[in-house]
């Protein structure tokens, strides 16, 4: 026991609650739809990582169920994610959001 | 820990199975038929297996609340009423569905929207995180592919939109649900109202970045910007189904979390960032409204605003507050069905009839229907011979009884301004004009007027017969 | 806690690198590398049986979908327009922020008097690769298709929105096949249409 929680799961949840933001930072500042897409997995991964540390904490496989269930989500929004970006390119010939007026009011 | 899985269990989600088996028949039924299936066979087989859905959930509306899947759903009279309000949101954008949704996409769209009801289904009698989380994003998934199916750029743009704002604000929420989790050791909603986590840092930050997720999904006003742009870029039974569905599901979690699941002294702290938002997004919906030339537009923006008004019945948690807020959902969902309806009714086979340039001089060309129009936008605006009104005057009673008068000041300032708002639709469709874009004729629509009709009598009753379901508080256990 | 910190600088790096690269592609050789450290983190916390899921979903499946979008985005008519990199002007508030939210969770953790770990579920904790200790598949299993069956039965749901979504979404409007009848209808039709082509 002593030997597995050698590292404290404060240090888990200060290294996802970077990494989480590191992707929310990714979302704000990058304008490439794929990328924005790829922080978002950045994000997802965060809580899957917060997830399995606590899993851990409690010896609790909710946890570890929750993370499995938060891949599948994962990949089928990556599916449909990309297949709407697929469309819109082939319609429009670009794929940069400000073209799409993602921030428009 | 293990759990045996009964029969019982799977009973509970019966209307959700009903709805996703029709869904699967519908994509069936346009495998094996020669063509495709004709659009009103898909439309009438979906809504035929969600009015089933609605019968088998309302049968146990009346007996004893059951826990299914150790936890996971919750049969209970809160999470049926919901269901209820979100299958008829089902029904009244399902038969909206028309060209420009091409015939050999009618389907795949059918099947879309009835898996999204699902999952806002789902999110109703959601008993642990994991069913919100999963009944979230199958809404979400549905109603990205749906935003993207008519065949014109700002679709397709409003489906990229959509999609990665939600997608973050999804990821907001799952993160606040891990921390959740970290705080209580459980994802059960039960285990959260431990009045030995009140005081626990993880509760408080897990629960703030959950009802940013929820704020978002509600459109309230620092996260509004996506809407007007969503629901314009949609397609018109897309957008209604949006602007209820999603609406009626996150409210269910909501009252949920905010009812049964937080630890007692909790709530009146960590919910006050939501009342403020709800009393800003009162003001900035209404006034947002002002400035739209689009109906969608202008429904996104009155949302912003009712669903305002809805939380403010809600706040301070009594009972009588969650009876009326369910009032006003109804009312809300019939008046936004019917505006809709009405909006289909003047579609072209190219064009959707939703830009209120269309609506100048309407009043003499279809009496009937501007006369509806008119009816519903003032439900919206809250005028005394409507539901809207009623709904009002119930969630002022409430909001004043709960001790959050603030909020009920709050709304009647609104309601002042959406009076304009509303009154400069009204005003254009009885202006005499020449130069109209004349859209009628192109296709008739007898499912839209049927559902415009039926959205004004049951609007008349609700108004005349005010039922508030009284079985309704919501249970984690 | 050798290995957590070996582990954490690879996930940050690559975490940055992923946000900050000048081309997708590069996005997604950093996202790989920040899946596979992630991967091992896993298996330090006991959870083999997600270590694997990650690496075959995250990166043998999603990300793969990734390269094929961008491979075939680069090779279309116009340009694949990579989109300014707007990371130097907000570089400083991303950092001030980054900074807080490590502050305010060391505080919150070292604050947070719930959490004390304390066995729930009743699975023994042991080494990994073990079976039926905690987090093994054998343990993942049994939660999986008892306890959590509902959400399980969920994501079959969720899976065949996306299956059907993206047929709808990126499925070009080719003749439907819908039968075989239909199919032989539809391929005699192609056949002549090469065949005029051929004479012209």
């Amino acid at each position: 026991m002593s030997q597995m929680m050698a590292v404290p799961v404060s240090y888990y949840v200060g290294l996802s609650a970077v990494i989480f933001f590191i992707g929310v930072a990714g979302v704000l500042v990058r304008r490439n739809p794929l990328i924005m897409l790829m922080s978002i997995e950045l994000m997802f991964n965060a809580a899957n990582l917060l997830f399995m540390a606590f899993a851990r904490a409690w010896l609790h496989n909710a946890g570890h169920i929750f993370a499995f269930l938060v891949i599948t989500v994962a990949a089928a929004e990556a599916a449909i994610g990309l297949a709407i970006v697929v469309t819109v390119f082939r319609s429009a010939k670009h794929v940069d959001v400000d073209d799409v007026a993602l921030m428009k009011g | 820990m293990t759990i045996n899985v009964t029969n019982a269990d799977w009973n509970a989600v019966a209307p959700i199975i009903i709805v996703a088996i029709t869904g699967l028949l519908v994509l069936l039924l346009d495998l094996l038929s020669p063509k495709n299936i004709s659009r009103y066979a898909a439309i009438l087989l979906g809504a035929a297996g969600m009015i089933v859905a609605g019968v088998v959930a309302s049968l146990a509306y009346w007996s004893p609340a059951y826990v299914a899947f150790g936890g996971a759903f919750i049969q209970s009279g809160f999470g049926i009423v919901f269901q209820l309000i979100i299958l008829i949101a089902g029904i009244g954008s399902l038969i909206l569905v028309r060209p420009p949704v091409q015939n050999e996409r009618i389907a795949g769209a059918t099947a879309l929207m009835l898996w999204g009801t699902c999952g806002a289904m789902l999110m109703a009698g959601a008993g642990n995180l994991m069913v919100v989380f999963l009944g979230l994003e199958l809404l979400s998934l549905a109603l990205y592919c749906l935003c993207g199916l008519a065949d014109r750029p700002s679709s397709r743009e409003s489906a990229l939109k959509y999609l990665i704002l939600s997608s973050t604000a999804s990821g907001f929420m799952l993160y606040g649900m891990a921390l959740l989790f970290g705080a209580s050791g459980s994802v059960a909603f039960a285990d959260l109202a431990n009045p030995a986590l009140a005081s626990s840092a993880l509760l408080w930050v897990g629960g703030g970045l959950f009802l940013v997720g929820i704020a978002f999904k509600l459109s309230l006003v620092p996260f509004h910007a996506w809407s007007p742009d969503v629901y314009e870029g949609a397609p018109l039974p897309v957008t209604a189904f949006m602007s209820v569905a999603t609406k009626a599901g996150t409210l269910a979690v909501f009252a949920r979390f905010m009812y049964a699941a937080l630890p007692a002294g909790t709530a009146d702290r960590l919910l006050l960032p939501i009342w403020i938002v709800a009393a800003i997004s009162m003001i900035a919906g209404n006034v947002g409204m002002l400035a739209q030339h689009d109906l969608k537009r202008l429904i996104a923006y009155s949302g912003i605003a009712q669903v305002g008004y809805i939380l403010t019945a809600l706040a301070g948690g009594t009972h009588l507050g969650l009876r009326y807020a369910i009032y006003y959902l109804a009312a809300y969902t019939f008046m936004n069905l019917g505006a809709f309806a009405i909006a289909t009714t003047m579609s072209g086979d190219r064009e959707e009839g939703s830009h209120l340039a269309n609506y100048r001089g309407y009043g003499r060309r279809n009496p009937v229907g501007a006369a509806l129009m008119t009816f519903f936008l003032l439900a919206m605006a809250g005028l005394p011979p409507t539901a809207g009104f009623l709904g009002k005057i119930l969630i002022l009673s409430s909001s004043v009884g709960a001790g959050y008068a603030w909020l009920g000041v709050v709304l009647i300032i609104g309601t002042a301004i959406s009076l304009y708002a509303y009154a400069k639709v009204v005003r254009a469709m009885y202006q005499r004009d020449e130069h109209v874009h004349a859209f009628e004729g192109h296709a008739p629509a007898p499912l839209a007027w049927a559902s415009a009709a039926i959205c004004f009598v049951v609007i008349i009753v609700m108004t005349f017969y005010p039922y508030t379901p009284s079985n309704v508080l919501p249970i984690v256990k | 806690m050798i290995a957590f910190w070996i582990l954490a600088v690879i996930m940050l790096g690559s975490a940055i690198w992923c946000i900050s690269a000048s081309k997708p592609v590069y996005s997604v050789v950093a996202l790989l590398l920040h899946f596979a450290a992630l991967a091992a983190m896993y298996l330090t916390l006991n959870a083999e049986f997600l270590a694997v899921i990650q690496l075959i979903v995250y990166s043998g499946a999603i990300l793969i979908l990734f390269l094929f979008v961008i491979a075939l985005l680069s090779s279309g008519v116009a340009s694949f327009s990579v989109g300014p990199n707007r990371l130097p002007r907000i570089a400083i508030p991303a950092i001030v922020l980054i900074a807080l939210a490590l502050g305010f969770f060391t505080y919150a953790m070292g604050h947070a008097g719930a959490v004390v770990p304390a066995a729930q579920a009743g699975s023994p904790l042991g080494p990994v690769g073990t079976a039926d200790v905690f987090g093994s598949v054998n343990d993942f299993g049994k939660a999986l298709f008892t306890s959590y069956l509902l959400p399980f039965e969920i994501t079959a749901l969720l899976l065949m929105v996306a299956v059907i979504g993206v047929i709808l979404l990126a499925g070009d409007h080719a003749p439907y096949v819908a039968t075989r009848k239909h199919a032989a209808e539809v391929r005699r039709e192609m056949r002549e249409a090469i065949l005029r082509e051929g004479r012209q």
